[in-house]
C-alpha cells in the first residue's frame, strides 16, 4: 500500500532521515517509534504529501505521491495530526461529517449514505454520545477521539495517526488501540501509527518501523530484533 | 439547509428591505414617503425631488449596502483564514495599505502633481491605486503568516503595518497643498455619497464578484476552521484558496476603502454578529448571514450618520467597536 524508497527528509540543511526505504501493507498495524525529535510527524507529514521529501520516492497504492493530487491523497490516506481542533460552535458530528470532503460536490452537502457513514465512524470512535457537543466543549481526549472519528469518515484505505493516543487515559488508549488493529484486520485498511504509548500500541501491532535518525529499522513485531533494537533507541537497558 | 436558520433569514432580509427603505427616506430635505415612491417609479413629481431620490440617495443606499456588505466579507474571509476572531480588513492594516494608494491619488491629483502625467487618473486610478496598495499589505501579512505560526504575532504585525502607513498618510497630508488635504479628509470622513455613476457600477462589480468568490469558497472555508493541514488533508489545495481570498478581500475591501474611505471595525464585528445570530460556524450559513447583516448594518449606520448629521464613519466606529471589545471579553473567558 504505501512504499518508500530512498527516502530523505528535512529541513533546508538539517537532515532528518537519509535514504531509508520502507513498506506498509495492507490489512496491517504499523507502530512508528522513535525518540523525540526523531522525525516521526515529519515522515507521516510526508507520506500524507504536506512536506515534499529532499529526494527519493513514495508510492501510494500504486501511484506516485508527487503526481497526486489534493483530493486524489484524500481519498486514498486520511490523517490525524497532534494539532487541537477547538472550533467554538461547530458540533462534534458536523466535524466528523467534514471527512466526508472528498466525496462530497463543491458544497460540501452530505447525503444519506455520508450520514451513514458518518454515524458509523461516530460509533467506531466511542463519540456517539457526544456527537451534539460542540467542539469547543469536549475534554482533549474527546476532541482526539472526534478526530479520529473524522479520519474514520473519510473512509480511505490508508490512515495515518500522529500520537492519537497522546491525551487519552488508559482505558481511552487501549480501545483507541484494538479499534486501529481491528480497522486494519477487518476491513483491510494500511494503518500506521505513530506514538510515545509503547505498551499500549506495540501488542496490537503487526510491524514496527523504528526511526534511529538518520535511519529506519524495520521489523515484524514477532521479530525478537527489533525488540532488542527498541530496547536500544530507548536505553531501556535491563 | 436546516429549519431554524430560515426565521433568521427571513428576518434579516425583511430588516434590510426595511432600512434600505428608511435610508431612502432619510435625509436633510423633507421628502414624504409618496413623493420617493413617485420619484423612483418615474411618476409625477418635482424636478428636484426626483434628482435628491434618484441621484443622491439611491446611489447612497445602494453604497451603504454593497459597502457593508463588502467589509464583511471581507472580515469572514480573514478571521477564517488567519483562524483569529480579531482578524479584519481594517485591523490588519489592508484598509490603511488601501489608503495609502488611494491617498497617493487624491493628493497627487488635486495637487496637480500627476494629473498632467496621468490624464485619465480618476475612478479607475484611485481604485486602481486602493487595490494595489490593499493588495500589497494583504500580501506582505499572508506571506508572514506562512512564516510565523503565531495568529497574535500576525495581527500585531498587521496593526504595525497600518499604523506604519497612516503615518505615512500624515507627511503626505503635511506636505499636501489646502486644497488638496480637504479633499483628502473629507474622503477619509466616509463619503459614502461620492458614489454614483461608474463608480456605482465599478462598486457594484467588485462586491458581485467578491460574493461570489466566497460562496465558490463554501467548503474549503468550512474545511480551513480546523486548519490547514486538516483542509489539505481533506482535498482542499489550500494554495489555491488562499489565493482566491486573496483576490476577493482585495478587491471588496481596496473598492469599498477607495470610494468610501476606511470604514472601521465593521469588518470586524459583522461576522461576530452573523455568528450570534445563527449559532453556527458553517460557511454555508455565515456567508449569506454575513451578507445580510453587513448590508443592513451599514445602512443603519448610514441612517444614523444622516440623521445627526455627522461622518458615517465615525457612526462605523462606534457601531463596530463595542462589538470587538464584547468578542475580546468573550474569548479571555473561553480560553
Amino acid at each position: 500500500m504505501i512504499h518508500m524508497e530512498g527516502l530523505t527528509i528535512g529541513y533546508g540543511e538539517k537532515i532528518l532521515l537519509r535514504n531509508i526505504s520502507a513498506e506498509a501493507r495492507a490489512g496491517e498495524l504499523t507502530v512508528l517509534l522513535g525518540r523525540n525529535g526523531s522525525g516521526k510527524s515529519s515522515l507521516i507529514r510526508t507520506i500524507e504529501g504536506l512536506m515534499k521529501p529532499s529526494s527519493g520516492k513514495i508510492t501510494v497504492a500504486g501511484k506516485d505521491l508527487s503526481g497526486l493530487g489534493r483530493r486524489e491523497i484524500a481519498r486514498t490516506v486520511s490523517f490525524v495530526s497532534t494539532e487541537r481542533v477547538r472550533i467554538p460552535g461547530l458540533k462534534c458530528r458536523d466535524l466528523v461529517a467534514m471527512g466526508r470532503a472528498p466525496w462530497t460536490g463543491w458544497t460540501g452537502k452530505t447525503g444519506p449514505e455520508d450520514e451513514r457513514i458518518t454515524a458509523a465512524a461516530l460509533r467506531t470512535a466511542g463519540m456517539e454520545d457526544f456527537q451534539d457537543r460542540a467542539m469547543d466543549k469536549l475534554s482533549d481526549g474527546e476532541c482526539q477521539k472526534a478526530v479520529i472519528a473524522r479520519a474514520i469518515a473519510q473512509d480511505t484505505p490508508v490512515m495515518l495517526l500522529d500520537e492519537p493516543t497522546a491525551f487519552l487515559d488508559v482505558p481511552g488508549k487501549v480501545h483507541v488501540a484494538s479499534m486501529l488493529a481491528r480497522l486494519a484486520r477487518e476491513e483491510g485498511k494500511c494503518i500506521i501509527v505513530s506514538t510515545h504509548d509503547i505498551g499500549t500500541i506495540l501488542g496490537k501491532a503487526d510491524k514496527v518501523w523504528l526511526l534511529d535518525p538518520p535511519d529506519i529499522i524495520v521489523g515484524s513485531i514477532s521479530d525478537s530484533d527489533i525488540m532488542n533494537e527498541i530496547r536500544r533507541v530507548f536505553a531501556m537497558e535491563e | 439547509m436546516r429549519q431554524d436558520y430560515r426565521i433568521y433569514f427571513t428576518a434579516a432580509s425583511i430588516l434590510l428591505v426595511l432600512l434600505f427603505v428608511a435610508d431612502l427616506l432619510t435625509g436633510s430635505a423633507g421628502i414624504g414617503p409618496g413623493d420617493v415612491w413617485l420619484a423612483l417609479t418615474g411618476g409625477d413629481t418635482e424636478e428636484g425631488t426626483r434628482i435628491i431620490v434618484n441621484n443622491i440617495r439611491l446611489p447612497k443606499a445602494l453604497t451603504a449596502m454593497l459597502a457593508g456588505i463588502a467589509v464583511s466579507l471581507g472580515g469572514l474571509l480573514m478571521q477564517t483564514l488567519f483562524r483569529n476572531p480579531l482578524a479584519g480588513p481594517f485591523v490588519l492594516g489592508i484598509s490603511s495599505g488601501a489608503s495609502l494608494g488611494a491617498a497617493l491619488c487624491v493628493l497627487g491629483i488635486s495637487s496637480g502633481i500627476i494629473s498632467s502625467a496621468l490624464p485619465l487618473a480618476g475612478t479607475a486610478g484611485v481604485a486602481g491605486a486602493a487595490w494595489a496598495g490593499a493588495a500589497a499589505v494583504l500580501g506582505i501579512v499572508m506571506a508572514a503568516s506562512r512564516k510565523i505560526g503565531d495568529n497574535t504575532v500576525i495581527l500585531i504585525l498587521g496593526m504595525m503595518l497600518g499604523a506604519g502607513i497612516d503615518a505615512v498618510i500624515q507627511i503626505l497630508q503635511y506636505l499636501s497643498d489646502e486644497q488638496a488635504l480637504k479633499s483628502y479628509i473629507i474622503w477619509t470622513m466616509g463619503a459614502l455619497g461620492n458614489v454614483s455613476g461608474t463608480r456605482l457600477w465599478l462598486l457594484a462589480w467588485a462586491v458581485m464578484a467578491g460574493t461570489a468568490a466566497t460562496a465558490a469558497l463554501c467548503k474549503p472555508l468550512n474545511l480551513l476552521l480546523s486548519g490547514e493541514d486538516y483542509a489539505a488533508s481533506a482535498g482542499t489545495d489550500v494554495r489555491q484558496v488562499r489565493n482566491i481570498v486573496f483576490i476577493a478581500t482585495t478587491l471588496m475591501a481596496g473598492t469599498v476603502t477607495a470610494f468610501c474611505g476606511p470604514l472601521g471595525f465593521i469588518g470586524l464585528a459583522v461576522p461576530h454578529l452573523a455568528r450570534l445570530f445563527t449559532g453556527n460556524s458553517d460557511h454555508r450559513v455565515l456567508i449569506p448571514a454575513t451578507v445580510l447583516a453587513g448590508g443592513s448594518v451599514m445602512l443603519a449606520c448610514d441612517i444614523a450618520a444622516k440623521a445627526a448629521a455627522i461622518p458615517v464613519n465615525a457612526v462605523a466606529s462606534l457601531t463596530g467597536i463595542p462589538v470587538v471589545i464584547w468578542v475580546v471579553i468573550r474569548s479571555r473567558r473561553h480560553p
